[in-house]
């Protein structure tokens, strides 16, 4: 599958980036050959089989339904804080 | 443990080569003209130069195999869920993996003692992690059965390096260990369905960069136009690719015949690794399929560049720990045996690799003006 410009440009919308038109063409041929080694997957036989999504298979682990003060926690892997509060910049300027 | 610094490495641990990095490639101790490997090109190179014993990095496709391997260096991956993953930027959270490099396998056993265990804020870590086991010695390995996969040295596989780590196999074998052929006929699919599941899982992990909460801000005019300028700003073409082809086979239209298509190679892969581990106790295969290539040779065709991995991304599809070692060297550049292990056999592939490095010598070889720590 080969995508033109105008389907980049409408999956680079999707992907949230700011592609102008000649970083698009730039793509297109890069894309091309991405999407051809993709597309050997069909070939695998996978009929019958499921998924694998995680290796150990669980889902998400569960802790004691304890409650727990987390702001130390949050404030150490935060870029900033303050008194226990995480400082973010302005959303809106 | 004394944290020395950090080293350059590919944007978001996204590369094969070492190119991918917004401050610039590493440099091969061993020829600046060709690549280091990557995506933890600075980790590799700076053991290999003996600036530092022993550097992190992550594997989620082969990021330390593969620069371990084109700089001559130890490096190994753990099993899936060993090491915490507290800390590190996600990539692809159901590959991703943190592990080790240093000058030899024993060398590498110190550091993975030290960084593995349990950590109950990663929910992937497994709660039995340790590796604390006492080495298994050559009286261990005894008769262990080395498998040697015919498509882990296929189209792709320099001759050189596939001699090279025959010429280690054999070497094995000299050490009381059996080689046996086991087919491993899903990794022909490998690549591709790595590619897809780690591209689907990016884009899904990097969308929180949005220049707003989190990464660097490049103002528009309009909320929308100021995320997507951010994003466009802050990542490199590489990651940029890597989140369009997540987020398109992640798509409305097209998720079960991509992303679903690529769990179910992965669940392929996994079963060829445990039907393959039913008739030996470990894997030998190339870690990279050549020697250092030159700089820029992947600049035009990022699926070249992918195709490097062919050898590395299989263990990480199915959790499993591998190891690197430098192997006899081709045109005088490092090569790199990889043993990959059943989950959680990293004392079997660090004492198969250590008393491979009591044998042999190439382990200690140093690239040009660089010495040795005695």
């Amino acid at each position: 599958m080969k995508l033109s410009t105008a389907q980049l440009r409408q999956l680079a919308a999707l992907a949230r980036l700011e592609l102008d038109d000649g970083q698009l063409r730039a793509l297109e041929g890069d894309f091309a050959r991405m999407m051809a080694m993709a597309e050997q997957i069909q070939q695998a036989p996978t009929a019958g089989l499921d998924g694998l999504s995680h290796v150990h298979g669980h889902g998400l682990a569960l802790r004691a339904d304890e409650p727990a003060d987390a702001g130390a926690n949050l404030a150490a892997g935060a870029v900033a804080h303050r008194d226990g509060m995480v400082v973010v910049p302005p959303v809106i300027d | 443990m004394a944290c020395l610094g950090k080293t350059n490495m590919d944007e978001f641990a996204m590369g094969t080569t070492g190119e991918n990095s917004a401050f610039g490639s590493t440099l091969n101790p061993w020829d600046p003209g060709r690549v280091p490997g990557g995506s933890s090109s600075g980790s590799a190179a700076a053991v290999a130069a003996r600036l530092v014993p022993a550097a992190l990095g992550t594997d989620t496709g082969g990021s330390v195999r593969m620069p371990a391997a084109y700089c001559g260096v130890s490096g190994i991956k753990p099993s899936y869920g060993l090491v915490s993953r507290r800390g590190m930027v996600a990539y692809a959270s159901s590959l991703d993996q943190a592990g080790a490099f240093a000058a030899s396998a024993r060398d590498l056993r110190l550091l993975l003692r030290a960084v593995a265990g349990h950590d109950p804020q990663d929910s992937t870590s497994l709660p039995q992690a340790a590796c604390a086991a006492a080495p298994l010695g050559k009286d261990g390995l005894q008769g262990l059965k080395i498998g040697v996969a015919p498509e882990f040295f296929a189209a792709g596989v320099e001759d050189g390096v596939a001699a090279s780590v025959r010429e280690a196999v054999a070497a094995l074998e000299q050490l009381g260990m059996r080689a046996v052929e086991v087919a491993m006929p899903s990794l022909a699919h490998a690549i591709p369905a790595y590619y897809v599941i780690a591209c689907a899982e990016a884009s899904s992990n990097l969308a929180r960069y949005d220049g707003l909460l989190y990464g660097s801000r490049a103002a528009a005019d309009g909320l929308d136009a100021t995320v997507a300028r951010s994003r466009s700003a802050g990542f490199g073409a590489e990651v940029q690719r890597r989140i369009m082809l997540g987020t398109f086979v992640l798509s409305h239209g097209y998720v079960d015949a991509y992303y679903r298509q690529a769990l179910k190679v992965r669940q392929l892969v996994r079963r060829d690794f445990e039907t393959a581990f039913e008739s030996c106790d470990l894997l030998a295969a190339p870690a990279a399929p050549t020697a250092a290539p030159p700089l820029g040779s992947f600049v035009d065709d990022p699926v070249l560049m992918y195709s490097q991995d062919l050898c590395t991304a299989p263990a990480n599809l199915a959790g499993l720990p591998a190891i690197a070692l430098p192997c006899a060297p081709v045109g005088g550049l490092p090569a790199g045996l990889q043993l990959i292990g059943p989950m959680l056999a990293e004392n079997l592939l660090l004492s198969a690799g250590e008393a491979y490095q009591e044998a042999t010598e190439h382990h200690k070889a140093l690239p040009p003006g660089c010495e040795d720590w005695a």
